[in-house]
């Protein structure tokens, strides 16, 4: 009896296994993807936007206009809950002067989502800064939206950075709610929105290492992170007296002047890693 | 004698796992018969008005591809009890909206959220209410598995397909395949894409034409494009703000970031976490994916839970009731002040004159939405 049933499990495991061999081989193995275009010489440019020494963390609490610094605007406290950046003409400078166009100059940056990494395939040689321009031209930003393919970063659909037929993209969104002291909720909204012709502005960054470039070699990328300080974008902005900017009206004009003078003013824009 | 048929057997299961495909017998309405027609996207999108959204690029759209989700939409076989299809709670009439709150699913069981609207789904990303969605593909299978809408299982649902002789047909005439949940979601997905809503008056008003609008409708579109800015004489403001989440010949916003999920202050303590409930952020809480307002006239109720039932409540929502003191409220809503709108009569109802510009009666009748199988 005992054999009996020796015999009949050794049967059955065999025949498992041998299905089991049999189901597994039949499987159909995948089919290879070719792998997508790889860049062989170019650069991974990272937008990284910074508060003070740390990358920012939305919702995270910010102070600003700190009286111990030597402030003298109102304290206040903030948290960011988006922020987008349109941008054109993006590009790297040779040391011979050489402009080298990123791709076809636009992007759309999205500090919340994480897109803010992109690669480029670019000449080998050595680069001693990068441009761009925070916005776009006239024919661009009243052209029309649906000319864009579904990813392209000036298709209004993606990016969300379209205001439709009452005036072109946004060129910056920044929203997020402010308060006066640590014992107050966050219950009142800030949002600076940066639209219009006359608020495009031009940056150049340059490279601000020893040798006062970077090199692109051929068979590599090379990657650089471009700071924004968003602590010297608020830099004495007062929220209290204007949390609201959405570039129409003298107030609501002057006062995003004034957040965008900062840019400069406060030189927002730099290189923190350079290879 | 053991080891002879040990032999044998690895030598089947080696020579099994090595044969190449083309080896493969044909099977009745296999692709060596399979040729649908092929449907040019541009013929199905507007480019000019809405640009070309970003499609899957396994799914062709194909006559026959199409005529096969909707038949599945409107197939009640899709359910448990064969009462139940995706249509009885998408309604043609109602912009693929339910009439009701809440959607009664099999044997009498209640949803519990509205039934969103079902236009131009291709230009989304986001999908329910909640935003737990990011592919129509993948989307089908939801409402037909939840236990209190269709309450199916996926293995019984391929059977009931494989045995109903329509779905032999054209699985083989759309796909060159036996009837599976797979081209099903396929089919479902490319039926549910071709839901386009694109000849409302709003539609043809929308890169500025104000000369097509009434006065009230023109005043309505300037509030509703309008920032928010109080006149200190009047105390009445010259925008509502709605364009922000509610922005583009789309009448939606897609970037979740810029109002594309929101808190739009409906409540300050929240019954229903919304988009929070899938991220368990604290930020996420009480926000819900913002919907398309084209043919807002004839989706209501309105809101997830469907508490709204007349656009003039709507309105008034946002002109007198926002919750302010709702911990995740969008800063573009909380920007000013904490501030209620509060639109003058006349100012509602020009707004309310605007959304109905947003009818598309077209895409309401259009036969190619409707039942196949009503005669």
């Amino acid at each position: 009896m005992k054999a009996l049933f020796t015999r009949t499990l050794k049967k059955l495991i065999f025949v498992g296994v041998f299905f089991f061999l049999l189901v597994f081989q039949s499987c159909e193995s995948p089919i290879a993807q070719p792998p997508p275009k790889d860049i062989v010489t170019g650069v991974e440019v990272n937008f990284s936007a910074m508060w003070d020494k740390n990358p920012i963390v939305f919702l995270g609490d910010y102070y600003k206009n700190n009286p111990s610094q030597g402030s003298t605007a109102q304290p206040e406290y903030l948290q960011f809950i988006n922020f987008g950046m349109i941008i054109s003409k993006l590009s790297l400078i040779k040391e011979d002067g050489t402009v080298v166009l990123l791709g076809d100059g636009y992007q759309w940056i999205d500090f919340k989502q994480g897109r803010t990494r992109f690669h480029y395939e670019i000449p080998k040689g050595n680069y001693k800064s990068l441009q761009f321009s925070l916005g776009l031209d006239y024919d661009i930003n009243h052209g029309n939206p649906n000319q864009w393919g579904p990813e392209h970063p000036l298709n209004g659909n993606l990016s969300g950075m379209h205001w439709g037929w009452s005036g072109g993209y946004i060129f910056q969104a920044i929203d997020g709610n402010y308060k006066d002291s640590t014992t107050d909720k966050y219950s009142k909204g800030l949002s600076f929105h940066t639209a219009g012709d006359n608020l495009k502005r031009n940056f150049v960054v340059s490279v601000s290492n020893s040798s006062g470039s970077f090199s692109v070699v051929d068979g590599a990328i090379s990657k650089v992170v471009l700071k924004y300080q968003v602590d010297q974008l608020f830099n004495t902005i007062e929220l209290k007296k204007g949390s609201v900017s959405h570039s129409e009206g003298v107030k609501e004009l002057q006062l995003m002047d004034k957040f965008l003078s900062n840019l400069t003013k406060y030189n927002a824009f730099g290189f923190s890693s350079i290879p | 004698m053991s080891r002879i048929i040990l032999l044998c057997l690895t030598a089947i299961v080696i020579l099994v796992g090595c044969r190449r495909d083309s080896d493969l017998p044909d099977l009745p309405g296999t692709k060596t018969q399979f040729k649908a027609t092929i449907v040019n996207p541009a013929d199905v999108f507007p480019e000019s008005i809405f640009g070309m959204p970003s499609l899957p690029i396994d799914n062709p759209f194909t006559v026959e591809g199409i005529y096969l989700g909707r038949m599945l939409f409107y197939d009640p076989i899709l359910s448990f009890d064969s009462t139940i299809s995706c249509g009885s709670c998408h309604s043609q009439k109602n912009a693929f909206a339910d009439s009701k709150p809440f959607s009664s699913g099999i044997y009498g069981f209640g949803t519990t959220r509205n039934s969103s609207t079902l236009v131009n789904l291709a230009y989304s990303k986001k999908f329910f209410w909640d935003a737990r969605q990011n592919s129509l593909r993948e989307l089908v299978f939801e409402p037909i598995q939840a236990h209190n809408e269709m309450a199916m299982t996926l293995p019984v649902l391929s059977q009931k397909l494989a045995k109903t002789p329509r779905y032999v047909a054209y699985f083989d005439k759309a796909f060159g395949s036996q009837p599976n949940i797979f081209d099903m979601s396929k089919a479902l997905e490319l039926f549910l894409m071709t839901l386009v809503s694109k000849n409302s008056r709003f539609v043809d008003f929308f890169p500025g034409k104000f000369s097509l609008l009434t006065n009230a409708e023109k005043r309505g579109a300037l509030l509703f494009n309008g920032l928010v800015n109080f006149d200190a004489s009047s105390g009445l403001t010259s925008g509502a703000d709605c364009f922000h989440c509610h922005g583009g010949a789309l009448a939606q916003q897609n970037n979740p970031n810029m109002g594309g999920i929101a808190n739009n202050g409906l409540d300050a303590n929240f019954i229903d976490k919304g988009y929070g409930g899938i991220t368990n952020r604290a930020m996420d809480r009480g926000t819900f994916k913002t919907p398309t307002l084209l043919n807002i006239a004839v989706s209501g109720p309105y809101m997830h839970d469907g508490r709204f039932t007349t656009l003039e409540q709507v309105i008034n929502h946002y002109s007198d009731n926002v919750q302010f003191q709702s911990a995740t409220l969008n800063p573009m809503m909380s920007a000013h002040s904490n501030q209620q709108l509060n639109l003058s009569a006349e100012q509602k109802t020009d707004l309310k004159a605007f959304l109905l510009t947003m009818t598309d009666t077209v895409f309401l009748r259009n036969p190619a939405y409707g039942n196949p199988f009503k005669k």
